[in-house]
């Protein structure tokens, strides 16, 4: 029982069929091998399952191959020695996006092309010289059936000699009309002898008999002189009849009789024999004719054969018309590339293109004759959307004409779609009704909270209003762990907001290698004999937030003795804790503003704060100074305290910075008029402190206005104040 | 790309340098003095040794790091000694010093106490790298016998002393000692000079300088390790080696480079930068001078294949404000030994050369020309001009990025010192004054104004104490000009001219730069 079911199982399992790229790929082994025949049926096989050639078909196990049946088969076609098929293959191949892709494939396919032009060509020339002679003959019997025959001998003799073999029918044919004509003319010259001879006889009787016999076959010069003869010897022998008289007295003959000629004794039997002898000769010369016309009917109808076979033979002719190719692909809203070739193993003479049935200036496309394929790549502007129709037009030189049209649908973008365009309008109208609403809110809650975000005087701690420095910022925080910086710049011009916004940043960096602890130490106030006491006191007070052990340390609340010494153990020790837990490594940074103090300090001082830095420990630590100026004056004879930083200024706002603190901390409130916000660049000359200090006037002032738009007179107004409280405050 | 300027570096951001750590292992317990000049990598280079000695890699080697910097007098050399104990790893356990009993002696015995604990080490070289030692010339002009204590070390047979100083070393005064003297056990000292073209291309290239870039920067700073890094981070950061050079220009490391070399170098050389000789006393050198080999270390100048030597283009920059021309055409800025001795330069300017003054025109005529074009082609009026501009005495080149000063009365609000609004003022115009809007009148004032700064080194109603009494003075008077009081010769035309532009009402000035400019020449002429 369970041997019958696998017998059935194994009967009802579909046969193991090649898949058809198994196929493929085994047709494609067999070229290599050189088995072209059985390539041949491979990838007709292939081709019964999947038609079209095409790139980058997926095989087993996402492997992607070229796809290209009838490169395969014209190449093997034409190693086979079957060159029409191959060229008619390879034409297919041509067709299929592999081989239209690859110059390197349609090398391989040209010699195939190359050939076939070669015979194509052959054959023109032999299809022409063989017209022209059918021509000629043609002519030559036309001549001969009109009796054109001297015409018809000058032309053949006027014929090359390469030809003439060509023509030995009808010369032969010719040659006996010739000897017929010469018999019969001999023949009419004996008959119209023997008439003037029985004239000259008195015989006119038998003159006339035989005249009448021959009349029709005379020409009718000769027959109306022999017939003027023949009625004068009648009218003599009339009246000769009618007088008495003897006849021979009476006129003479027209003609002496030829000396030569032997005397010939005309009896009205040897006339008779004479006239059915010229009979008989003239039924000879009409069959000789017959037979004439015969050949010439049967040379026509050799030639309606011969042209006939011409014919066949262009019929039989494989096609070699260009053959063309075209896709359409869309670039933009209304541009089309149009992607083409042609293949023609004539030469291309002309080339044209339309669009929507207008001719197109199409630039040369890339083409020369060795390579049999034109291609071209050109862009079009459709005037509008809708169906486009592109023709593509090559004329080879032949005047073979081949066209191919192609259709592309360019749809309107969605956004110029109707629907799309009223919902555009509709959401439109609801974002500017929103927006209003939204700003008439805020300038609502501006009113009632005095909503005025400029700070002119305290330090910038809001990220929100820190506005141009982040160059600036970028580059310390890109260097600040190999090297130490001193900024230095004007009164208020934002330096201890930088140094606050280095502390914000560094604190929640997420460095790869590094792990910042920013301490900020205001300097201002510091007493020389305190400056170490107080820098740790400011260090501990932000160390509560790094979770760090802090027992154990030199620090005390007597100042005095706390110097560089206790100052570099307890940060060594704070830097040791800290780099206990943390994997990457710990850099304490000293964000130390107001150190123009450093200046009063004696020299000794300073060198001690920068010994702190030549410390083994100092890998962990680095600094950022603040201050308007660095005393550059140096009497000891060690090192200076100011080479040991970076100095970096900080200057004024660029305009597009300064604009930017001006007009953004308030959009969607205030609204600045350009030349009001001009104004303000101009007198603060971009100083952060003095723009913020008018900015604040100014929007103070629109707040108890209730108006939300600043003008240039609301400046000048702002600044007249401000010039106003400054003298105040000189007077006072 | 990261290059470390300012910080002693040591271990893996350690370059070179490898022949002097030889000779220096080479020479056991022998003293040691590393001369170089400032930001050479001295104390990099003792950092260096000390890791080397701490990895093991010196095998037989203990070293420990000692700064002197800051310490003052005995008492702060032996604060600064207990502080590098603190500081160094295992030096404390290893000697079996204990601080606390340190602390109670004085520094002599301190040392006494350091050197017999070293020598109980047994086979071990202990080396005590010491940092910033031109500190012992400030120390021993108040302690004369500090010395005597430095020389005991020397003696110690497992004890190496190596010092690291400046030509700064050579002020030390050792004639108030009682014992022999202290610094010829050093000599002849060790120099530490600028970098090998090898090492600095490599630091350059690891910090990924293209190769032709880092040549360039070689070629520029003559391989001294800071310069190297300080050019290398500009380059990076600006984007190219001549954006650097403007960078460099503009800022003030090189002048503080430079300015600190030459205090470090023997004294007949260090009035050098200051008179304006540097250039000229540079480019005479010749190989076998006493200065010569102080300069080549110091980076000033570097030996030409030819014989001749070239003096370092940032110095040249420094001094002249001309920067280097680019490396395809630039002209060996080499001066051949027999060349005659080139005049001294001019003071620092950071403006280029002003156009040649043509026959009849003076200096100050052709800068003033050179201005006026300057002030003509700017987008914006100047109301003002910067106190740099004022003193320079090639303006033009500034004016094109100056910017106006902020309103009078607004600088006020930032409580910046008299003095400071006094400068603003020096270079201000009657309507920055007034608070009203330049034009080319103005432009007309301000050209007349560094005129007259030229002419009369000063600047209008100067006298006046009171910044505001001065600005009211400026809006409403036209300042007096007087041939008499001008410092340097001035024709009558000039000053007429000069008077001209000077009025206060901006209707009585000339009315165009062009006009200005017509009138000035004819003046000179």
């Amino acid at each position: 029982m369970n041997a019958l079911l696998m017998c059935w199982l194994a009967a009802a399992a579909p046969a193991q069929e090649l898949t058809w790229y198994e196929v493929y790929e085994r047709g494609e082994k067999r070229f290599e091998k050189g088995e072209y025949a059985l390539c041949l049926g491979d990838m007709d096989a292939a081709l019964g399952e999947k038609p079209e050639p095409m790139r980058n078909q997926f095989t087993r196990a996402m492997q992607k191959i070229d796809y290209k049946p009838f490169y395969y088969q014209a190449l093997s076609h034409y190693r086979l020695g079957n060159l029409d098929r191959a060229f008619e293959v390879a034409q297919k191949a041509f067709a299929g996006e592999v081989v239209r892709d690859s110059p390197l494939l349609q090398a391989d396919l040209a010699p195939i092309l190359a050939e076939f032009r070669e015979r194509v060509q052959q054959l023109v020339q032999r299809n022409q010289a063989e017209e022209r002679l059918i021509a000629s003959r043609t002519r030559l019997l036309r001549l001969i059936s009109e009796d054109r025959l001297a015409e018809a001998r000058d032309i053949l003799a006027a014929m090359p000699p390469e030809d003439a073999s060509r023509f030995e029918d009808i010369e032969a044919a010719l040659e006996r009309q010739r000897v017929s004509e010469n018999q019969y003319v001999e023949l009419v010259d004996s008959m119209a002898g023997n008439i003037e001879a029985l004239l000259a006889r008195g015989e006119p009787d038998k003159a006339r008999e035989l005249f009448n016999a021959v009349r029709d076959e005379l020409t009718p010069a000769r027959a109306s002189y022999l017939e003027g003869l023949v009625a004068e010897g009648e009218r003599l022998a009339a009246a000769q009849a009618s007088a008495g008289e003897p006849a021979e007295a009476e006129p003479a003959p027209p003609e002496e009789p030829d000396a030569d000629e032997p005397e010939s004794e005309l009896d009205p039997e040897d006339v008779q024999r004479r006239l059915e002898s010229f009979r008989d000769a003239l039924r000879r010369n009409e069959s000789v004719r017959m037979s004439l016309n015969d050949e010439v009917a049967r040379m026509r109808a050799e030639n309606r054969d011969l042209q006939a076979r011409l014919a066949e033979q262009d019929a039989a002719a494989p096609t070699f018309s260009p053959q063309l190719f075209l896709s359409l692909k869309r670039l933009d809203a209304r541009g089309l590339l149009v992607e083409g070739q042609a293949v023609s193993p004539l030469l291309i003479r002309e080339w044209r293109m339309s669009l929507n049935g207008r001719l197109v200036a199409v630039p040369p496309p890339d083409y020369t004759q060795q390579d049999f394929v034109l291609t071209l790549n050109h862009q079009l502007q459709a005037l509008d959307f809708g169906r486009q129709f592109v023709s593509f037009v090559v004329v080879d030189e032949l005047g073979r004409e081949a066209k191919t049209q192609k259709v592309f649908t360019l749809r309107p973008p969605w956004f110029r779609r109707p629907t799309i365009l009223g919902a555009t309008a509709l959401i439109a109208a609801l974002l500017l009704y929103y927006w209003i609403s939204l700003r008439a809110l805020r300038r609502k809650r501006a009113r009632l909270r005095h909503f005025n975000p400029y700070i002119a005087g305290s330090p910038i701690r809001d990220n929100l209003m820190f506005y141009g420095r982040d160059d600036l910022v970028h580059r310390i925080q890109g260097q600040v762990h190999n090297n130490s910086f001193m900024i230095h710049g004007d009164r208020r011009i934002g330096k201890t907001s930088l140094l606050l916004q280095l502390k914000k940043n560094l604190s929640g960096m997420d460095a790869e290698r590094y792990r910042f602890f920013p301490v900020f130490i205001d300097l201002q106030g510091v007493e020389e004999a305190n400056l170490f006491h107080h820098m740790m006191g400011e260090l501990l007070l932000q160390a509560a937030d790094w979770e760090v052990a802090l027992d154990g340390l030199s620090y005390a609340d007597e100042a005095e003795s706390y110097q560089s010494r206790p100052f570099s153990r307890d940060l060594k020790k704070i830097i040791q804790r800290l780099q206990e837990r943390e994997s990457r490594r710990v850099m304490m940074v000293l964000l130390m503003d107001e150190v123009d103090v450093l200046n009063e300090f004696g020299e000794k001082t300073n060198q001690k704060l920068r010994g702190v830095f030549m410390k083994d420990f100092a890998e962990h630590l680095t600094c950022v100074m603040a201050g308007i100026h660095l005393k550059r004056e140096w009497e000891s004879s060690g090192s200076p305290w100011y080479n040991f930083f970076e100095e970096i200024p900080v200057a004024t706002f660029n305009r597009k910075n300064a604009r930017a603190l001006i007009v953004d901390p308030v959009r969607g409130v205030f609204a600045y008029k350009a030349d009001a916000v001009d104004l303000i660049l101009n007198k603060t000359a971009c100083h952060p402190y003095l723009i913020q200090k008018v900015c604040v006037s100014v929007i103070g002032e629109k707040l108890k206005q209730n108006r939300f738009t600043v003008t240039r007179g609301d400046v000048d107004a702002a600044l007249r104040k401000l010039d106003e409280e400054q003298k105040r405050n000189r007077a006072t | 790309m990261s290059f470390i300027i300012n910080r002693w570096v040591r271990g893996d951001d350690f370059y070179g340098r490898d022949e002097l750590l030889g000779a220096i292992r080479e020479r056991g317990a022998k003293p040691t003095w590393l001369l170089g000049n400032r930001r050479v990598g001295k104390t990099s280079l003792l950092r260096q040794i000390e890791w080397l000695c701490r990895r093991g890699v010196w095998r037989g080697f203990m070293a420990m790091y000692w700064d002197l910097q800051g310490a003052g007098t005995a008492e702060g050399l032996k604060d600064a000694f207990l502080e590098s104990l603190e500081d160094s790893e295992g030096v404390l356990d290893c000697l079996g010093l204990e601080i606390d009993a340190l602390e109670n002696s004085g520094f002599p015995e301190m040392m006494s106490k350091f050197r017999r604990k070293v020598k109980a080490l047994g086979g071990a070289t202990f080396l005590l790298l010491v940092d910033e030692c031109e500190e012992l010339v400030d120390v021993a002009k108040r302690d004369p016998q500090v010395l005597s204590t430095f020389r005991k070390l020397t003696h110690a047979r497992s004890l190496a002393l190596i010092m690291a100083g400046s030509q700064r070393m050579m002020d030390l005064d050792e004639s108030a000692a009682r014992t022999s003297p202290f610094l010829p056990d050093f000599l002849p000292p060790e120099p530490i000079g600028p970098f090998s073209r090898g090492t600095a291309l490599k630091l350059l290239a690891d910090q990924g300088a293209a190769p032709a870039n880092a040549a360039r920067i070689y070629d520029l700073t003559f391989g001294n390790p800071h310069l190297v890094q300080v050019f290398g981070e500009h380059a990076s950061r600006t984007g190219s080696v001549e954006a650097a050079l403007a960078d460099l220009r503009r800022d003030r490391v090189c002048h503080y480079f430079f300015k600190s070399n030459f205090q470090c170098l023997p004294e007949s050389m260090r009035g050098w930068l200051q008179s304006g000789e540097a250039l000229a006393q540079l480019a005479r050198l010749k190989p076998g001078d006493a200065a010569y080999e102080h300069a080549v270390h110091a980076s000033l100048i570097r030996r030409l294949d030819g014989g001749g030597v070239e003096v370092s283009p940032l110095l040249r920059m420094t001094v002249t404000g001309d920067l280097p021309e680019p490396s395809e055409t630039a002209p060996p800025a080499a001066v051949a030994p027999q060349a005659p001795p080139a005049e001294p330069q001019p003071s620092v300017s950071a403006a280029p050369a002003a156009p040649a003054a043509q026959s009849g025109q003076t200096e100050e005529t052709a800068a003033a020309l050179a201005l006026i074009a300057a002030l003509a082609d700017r987008k914006a009026w100047l109301s003002a001009l910067e106190p740099e501009i004022l003193a320079s005495p090639e303006p033009a080149s500034l004016t094109a990025s100056a910017a106006n000063p902020p309103a009078l009365h607004l600088m006020a609000s930032l409580d910046e010192p008299p003095e400071r609004i006094h400068g603003v003022l020096d270079g201000a115009s009657p309507e920055y004054a007034l608070g009203g809007e330049a034009d080319e009148r103005t432009a007309v004032f301000l050209a007349g104004l560094w005129l007259f700064r030229r002419f009369f080194e000063g600047s209008p109603f100067a006298e006046v104490d009171d910044p505001w009494q001065r600005a009211g003075a400026i809006g409403d008077r036209d300042p007096p000009i007087r041939l008499e009081d001008a410092a340097h010769p001035l024709s009558a035309k000039v000053a007429m001219v000069v008077m001209r532009c000077l009025k206060a009402d901006p209707n009585q000035r000339y009315k165009s730069l062009a006009k200005l400019e017509e009138d000035l020449r004819a003046s000179a002429s």
